[in-house]
């Protein structure tokens, strides 16, 4: 993991630099915004217990969802994996140049990546969905 | 223009790609990085299904993933090449006990370069270089630069079906848009992944409110100058990062303001149908609502009448619908609260009860679709806000609803026909505003969720149109090597390339092919998006092209 991580870290770094020599001169790289991490972005369902069925977690079950994806972000096995995942093809943290022509230039970091999941609905009809699922006609959401 | 089967016109565009057609203009790219054996170079055998000739599971990721570039590359215009980053391996199993299957975006964004349309803006990279006419990160597409030149990460997760990862789904290759009952249609998921990563999608958080490069560079995105909240008459550019946020949550107050969108909406878009408070006049209006998984849908003809509060036969002061209820409800409609027991006891209890048709007033802001599961239910189910059910309650009695038709309203848009962007009332990072409102009917492809009525092979709906709003130049049609000028997308959406592809197969011979494509420009002159030259110069094209 912490090879790849430098591979793309070095990438990503060399990218900008090339962009910076290729412009011109380049200003040092501001400090872009900390902004929510990834996870946060993705659409998340767990499969209900009683029903069996896919449904939106609880508060409690999206934060053990999190946690457990970040825990394998981290873990040795998910860094042998031997195709780059998007989070590795992105770099961890926003960098930002300013090119002697005036443009300005932000390579996008993790958080921005769009996730979409899996849900089920009663009928058994699996959609594809964002954040928030809202599905017309075949909802999914199961009072508890 | 929906005269052919979506199948036979898959089989036609593929057909036209192996006789050399060149029909798309804009090139995206593939850059798989996938190792040898697996995700796009999977060699497991494959038959042939839904007009993609693959005989790989490899070979038919390969061909589902480039054709939705190509018909993405064949609507929009770049003279620089498109690249995606892209992987069809499988997800770790952290991600597949998450059910993700799919992770994709746009890589950097620009703004202040050559040729940009407005300054001081954010451009997602691809519209970027198609603006500047030339490559703004130059020969840094591969890996050793971390992919920092490339313009779109897709990555799929092909582990989907396997024994650990979403179990019973499988992705559904066909270019048809036609998937069995357990299929997911990667043509619609991706088509839709890779709209975001052309630039349907803001890059401000709406947490913060605070612009992507803040406090450095504090300029908006060209989305967000385009985001209009009707509340405050202002697009997001011109709000504070705090009223950003409150906007963020504004629902049903914030839409697309770009003519190109709100000009095509309502040759697109069916008439409004929604709950409505009919009486009394002074709270007469629409309601947001959540339909319930069982019993019957709401219509005009079941979810009509006054309102009557479901109060408990226990506890007169327990209107939670978890135990029996007073037979007040009797032929009304019953208004119960969210919580303590499931949406469908609450609506049996109220059957039991006597009542036509419930009401479920959620207990926070928005409304959420209602899960679960009864056929002894005959009665329809619809959920409202907390702030709809309180001022229901506030009124009673004398408070009547119904589901309306208003055929003088756009479903899915505000009065002006702008069109509204997904606003739930909790913010969804990734979802909410950088989405068509789920109100919209028919359903479009850049709606929060990927439905099963989307034909994103023959048609992109309002999306062209946003892109066109953001800056996007469109593509011509071209017959063979013969610009017809044609705007290849139609105001509505349909890619008027697959209409003539579908051509070279209905008419193989020349003079059918281009009696074919004339019968195609008059329906397009028909429908006014084309004028009398622009069918001229079709035919001419078709006449001119060597071989159908």
């Amino acid at each position: 993991m912490r090879t790849m991580q430098c591979v793309v870290a070095l990438g990503a770094m060399a990218g900008v630099l090339c962009v910076s020599s290729g412009a011109g001169v380049a200003e040092p790289a501001a400090s872009p915004q900390q902004k929510q991490p990834a996870g946060l972005n993705a659409m998340r369902v767990v499969r209900d217990a009683a029903t069996g069925e896919l449904r939106a977690p609880t508060t409690e079950e999206l934060q053990a969802l999190l946690a457990a994806e970040q825990a394998a972000r981290q873990s040795t096995a998910f860094a042998r994996s031997a195709t780059p995942t998007a989070q590795q093809v992105l770099p961890a943290q926003r960098s930002i140049v300013r090119h002697a022509n005036g443009m300005v230039s932000m390579q996008l970091s993790q958080e921005s990546l769009s996730a979409l999941k899996a849900a089920t609905d009663a009928q058994g009809k699996v959609h594809v969905v964002h954040d928030t699922p809202v599905l017309k006609a075949q909802p999914q959401l199961e009072e508890k | 223009m929906k005269r052919t089967s979506s199948l036979l016109k898959a089989a036609a565009l593929s057909c036209t790609m192996l006789l050399g057609l060149p029909v798309y203009a804009a090139q995206i790219k593939l850059i798989n990085i996938d190792p040898p054996g697996v995700g796009f170079n999977d060699p497991t055998p494959a038959a042939p299904v839904g007009g993609n000739p693959g005989t790989t599971i490899g070979e038919q990721r390969l061909n589902a993933y480039q054709r939705a570039l190509d018909l993405w590359g064949s609507i929009l215009k770049s003279k620089v090449p498109i690249q995606v980053v892209g992987s069809f391996s499988a997800f770790p199993p952290a991600l597949c006990a998450g059910n993700v299957l799919a992770q994709a975006g746009a890589l950097s964004i620009f703004s202040n370069f050559p040729h940009a349309a407005k300054a001081d803006t954010w451009y997602a990279v691809a519209l970027a270089n198609s603006m500047a006419g030339e490559d703004l990160t130059p020969g840094q597409d591969g890996p050793q630069d971390g992919f920092a030149g490339a313009d779109i990460v897709a990555q799929f997760n092909g582990g989907v079906g396997g024994p650990a990862c979403i179990p019973g789904s499988t992705w559904y290759y066909g270019l048809d848009n036609n998937p069995p009952a357990a299929g997911i249609d990667f043509l619609n998921t991706f088509m839709h992944e890779v709209g975001h990563g052309l630039g349907f999608a803001n890059f401000i958080t709406e947490t913060d409110g605070l612009p992507p490069a803040f406090p450095d560079f504090p300029y908006p995105d060209i989305y967000e100058r385009n985001t209009l909240d009707i509340s405050l008459g202002k697009t997001w550019d011109q709000l504070t990062p705090a009223q950003i946020v409150l906007s963020a949550t504004n629902t049903g107050k914030v839409v697309w303001a770009g003519k190109q969108v709100t000009r095509s909406a309502p040759d697109f878009l069916g008439p409004f149908t929604g709950l409505r408070i009919t009486a009394p006049a002074g709270i007469a209006r629409d309601l947001e609502t959540g339909s319930a998984s069982f019993g019957p849908a709401a219509t005009t003809t079941n979810f009509v009448g006054e309102v009557v509060l479901g109060t408990s036969t226990a506890a007169p002061g327990v209107t939670d619908g978890c135990g029996p209820i007073t037979p007040a409800v009797a032929g009304k409609i019953a208004l119960v609260d969210r919580g303590i027991c499931g949406f469908a006891v609450k609506t049996a209890n109220a059957q039991a009860a006597g009542a036509k048709a419930v009401l479920i007033a959620n207990n926070a802001p928005g409304t959420i679709g209602l899960g679960g599961a009864d056929p002894t239910i005959v009665i329809p189910t619809l959920m409202v806000s907390l702030g709809d059910g309180t001022l229901i309650k506030a009124n009673l009695p004398g408070v009547s609803v119904g589901v309306i038709v208003d055929p003088t309203r756009l479903a899915g848009t505000d009065a002006n026909n702008h069109v509204l962007l997904y606003t739930p009332g909790v913010i969804a990072l990734g979802s909410s505003i950088s989405h068509f409102d789920t109100s919209a009917e028919p359903n479009l492809l850049m709606e929060p969720a990927i439905t099963p009525t989307l034909k994103a092979a023959t048609n992109v709906d309002l999306t062209a149109q946003l892109f066109k709003d953001i800056g996007w130049p469109i593509e011509s049609l071209k017959i063979h090597r013969c610009d017809t000028k044609v705007p290849n997308v139609t105001p509505v959406g349909d890619i008027v390339s697959v209409e003539v592809a579908q051509c070279a197969i209905d008419a193989p011979r020349k003079l059918q092919f281009v009696g074919c494509v004339t019968h195609v420009a008059a329906g397009l002159l028909k429908q006014r998006y084309i004028d009398l030259g622009d069918a001229a110069r079709m035919v001419v094209c078709s006449a001119l092209a060597r071989k159908p």
